[in-house]
């Protein structure tokens, strides 16, 4: 998977590149608005990340000029928030997503996934499994090492979406406005009482810890590596 | 654009217009009382001397008799006027006696032919004469009257009533002039205070706005206005004093997490350290970094609406399904203190931004939430009330002393300002978004606390009107949250 980065700050850029590198994307930057064009018009990518205030030509621009050449690459576009952003703007010159600064890295690594997902053939499956964790989407249950667990409808949709989402860092607001629909971020520490409840009934009784929590990001789900 | 003319030139142009109307009338009624004087004056001289002819001729048997009247009127009628003149005609049109100027006289012979006998002025030769005629009958026996004619030299009087209106012109002209000059000087006199006052208020600092203007000084018809303007000053100070209470406090509350963090990472660099101790710290950091980051949106977000830059994208909106959400969330937290979340009532739909709406009831409900005891219940009633729609979030739990009640929304407002409330995400911006987000839509907040009991209220039109153009409504979309 090849990302393009164009992003005009340093750091941003930087740090953009190593992040998406050790989640194990190849990648591209380019500080530049003509330099990220002529890489997008030119090169092959699977995504391309936009930041809109750039030097040379702003993203906008890029972004249209991308879609006038048929260059249909996935585009995420990146904005500061103090900016007056037009979201739907982005939208409508063909951007696949949208997300303001300051972000979580871990949103964006999600988002980035999500994306890269979309398009694929969105098999319909029955189960989900990690490791000895496994539900079943029809009948709603959920069995770990063959064991059943009862769970609420709620923890059931959390659990689901963090089973879909396996081995990404989710950020509480990613969650909370997935699960619950809640797009605001609340000063109140719902999820993480949800995630301890929920932990309550998948992990405490067996050894081998599936959730775990990354401090200051959010919640993992996976298997632990042996 | 052309500055309006000054009060003081104003109101000294229009005495000095007053005053020299009212001289100008005068005036005119003076000259007018002068010369009825004069012409009352002339008739009774033309009166006088017509009784003396007629006397004479009345005792004149003769014809020639009165061929020598001449010296005799001479000495009784013209003494002391040496332009004036007499004609006595005969029914037949001879003229018996003539004496004067021989113009004066044919045209006092042309008139008494012409039967005029009203009294007329009348000018020859830069002179001015009065003429009087009248029918006198004649001493001689079996003779028909006579018309006699008598012209009053009255030169000397019209020279003097021209002079005299000169004078009164001049007098009126110079008044005016006096009065204007006067008015001036009263008008600025009077309107000292009016420059007092406005050198009082010229004087009000930001740092004086607690100093109201002293009305002591104050003259009574001005009084209402710098009552007004105290009011509109108090008013001014109490915005002030709270902006920059507000970024004093903003300030400090940027501090804490900034000095935290630079505390935390110099202790950690001062040495080696292990990679989970590095570890700790970076992610303690991020904790104060999102601290930071959420409370520079919520103060941007506030900052926004204030200047009417965060524009709800308006869709309908049932209240009901956005409390339901909202309870389903917070069920979490409030089921592990035994609070239990209870819905009631219902409203038709509004029409709203559901985002800001749902951050709205977020914060009175996480608000509820952080002081009610355990065990206890939190309410939320949906009504429909006086064609607006409301959502009451009511909680048992200390009391808000009534004094801060109307302080509640304000930015960083805390009722105990040593004690921070809740989680160290709380920097009381909350109830302030609240506040924002429904007078965005054109509804109101309020707060009361009684009994033991809390409630918070918000009312919401269904139809709002939001002042802006539809077409900058994606423009100015101000996001609410990542």
């Amino acid at each position: 998977m090849k990302i393009l980065i164009i992003e005009d700050e340093l750091k941003t850029e930087q740090y953009l590149r190593r992040g998406l590198t050790e989640a194990g994307f190849v990648t591209d930057g380019v500080r530049d608005g003509r330099d990220g064009l002529h890489l997008a018009l030119t090169e092959i990518y699977d995504l391309v990340i936009l930041d809109v205030m750039l030097p040379g030509i702003d993203g906008w621009e890029i972004l249209q000029r991308m879609r006038r050449a048929e260059r249909h690459v996935p585009v995420l576009i990146l904005s500061a928030r103090d900016q007056i952003v037009d979201r739907v703007k982005g939208l409508e010159l063909g951007a696949d997503d949208y997300l303001l600064k300051p972000f979580d890295f871990a949103e964006l690594l999600s988002r980035v996934r999500a994306i890269l997902r979309r398009g694929k053939a969105n098999q319909m499956v029955e189960k989900l499994q990690v490791a000895d964790l496994e539900i079943n989407l029809t009948s709603r249950r959920v069995t770990r090492a063959g064991k059943r667990i009862g769970v609420t409808a709620k923890e059931f949709t959390l659990l689901e979406f963090i089973m879909r989402r396996q081995g990404e860092v989710l950020p509480r607001s990613l969650i909370a406005s997935q699960v619950w629909d809640m797009s605001f971020d609340s000063d109140t520490n719902v999820i993480e009482v949800a995630m301890r409840r929920l932990r309550a009934k998948i992990d405490d009784d067996f050894d081998v810890k599936l959730i775990r929590t990354i401090r200051g990001m959010g919640y993992v789900l996976e298997a632990p590596e042996r | 654009m052309k500055s309006p003319i000054s009060l003081t030139a104003r109101l000294s142009l229009l005495f000095a217009g007053s005053v020299a109307f009212a001289l100008l009338v005068a005036g005119m009624l003076f000259g007018r009382a002068v010369e009825g004087q004069f012409q009352m004056h002339h008739l009774e001289e033309l009166d006088g001397k017509m009784e003396v002819i007629r006397d004479t001729l009345g005792n004149s048997a003769s014809y020639e008799s009165i061929a020598v009247l001449q010296e005799q009127l001479h000495n009784t009628v013209m003494a002391g006027h040496p332009h004036s003149a007499i004609t006595i005609v005969g029914s037949d049109g001879t003229v018996l006696l003539s004496m004067g100027q021989p113009k004066v006289v044919r045209h006092l012979v042309e008139s008494a032919a012409m039967g005029k006998s009203q009294p007329a002025t009348w000018s020859s030769d830069n002179r001015t004469y009065r003429t009087a005629a009248d029918r006198v009958a004649l001493g001689v026996p079996g003779s028909q009257p006579a018309e006699v004619a008598i012209s009053l030299d009255i030169t000397s009087d019209e020279d003097f009533l021209r002079a005299f209106r000169r004078f009164l012109w001049f007098g009126i002209g110079l008044g005016s002039l006096a009065m204007g000059l006067i008015g001036w000087m009263a008008v600025r006199k009077g309107l000292s205070p009016l420059r007092n006052v406005s050198a009082m208020l010229a004087n009000v600092s930001t740092s004086q706005l607690d100093k109201p203007i002293p009305m002591a000084d104050v003259p009574s018809d001005l009084q209402d206005l710098i009552s007004a303007f105290n009011r509109m000053l108090a008013r001014l100070h109490d915005s002030f004093r709270r902006l920059s209470e507000f970024s004093s406090d903003i300030a400090h509350e940027l501090r804490t997490p900034i000095n935290n963090m630079m505390l935390q990472t110099q202790v950690a660099l001062s040495r080696k350290r292990d990679t989970e101790e590095y570890y700790a710290t970076l992610q303690s950091d991020l904790e104060e970094l999102r601290r930071l980051s959420r409370m520079i949106e919520d103060m941007l977000f506030l900052a926004n609406a204030d200047n009417c830059l965060v524009v709800p994208k308006l869709e309908t909106t049932d209240l009901r399904e956005e409390v339901a959400k909202l309870l389903d969330f917070f069920e979490i937290v409030a089921s592990e203190r035994q609070v239990s979340l209870v819905q009631s009532g219902a409203a038709p739909t509004v029409l709203s931004d559901r985002l800001m709406i749902q951050r709205a009831l977020s914060n009175l409900l996480s608000n509820a939430l952080r002081f009610t005891p355990e065990g206890m219940m939190i309410d939320v009633r949906i009504r429909e009330d006086a064609g607006m729609a409301s959502v009451t979030v009511g909680n048992p739990g200390p009391e808000i002393p009534a004094e801060h009640l109307p302080k509640i929304f304000g930015r960083l407002y805390r009722v105990d300002a040593s004690r921070r409330e809740g989680d160290t995400l709380n920097v009381g911006l909350g109830l302030a978004i609240t506040k924002s987000i429904v007078e965005i839509h054109g509804g109101t907040v309020s707060a009361e606390s009684a009994k033991g009991r809390t409630c918070f209220t918000i009312t919401l039109p269904f139809r709002p009107e939001i002042l802006s153009d539809s077409a900058t409504n994606d423009d100015l979309q101000v996001p609410l949250a990542a």
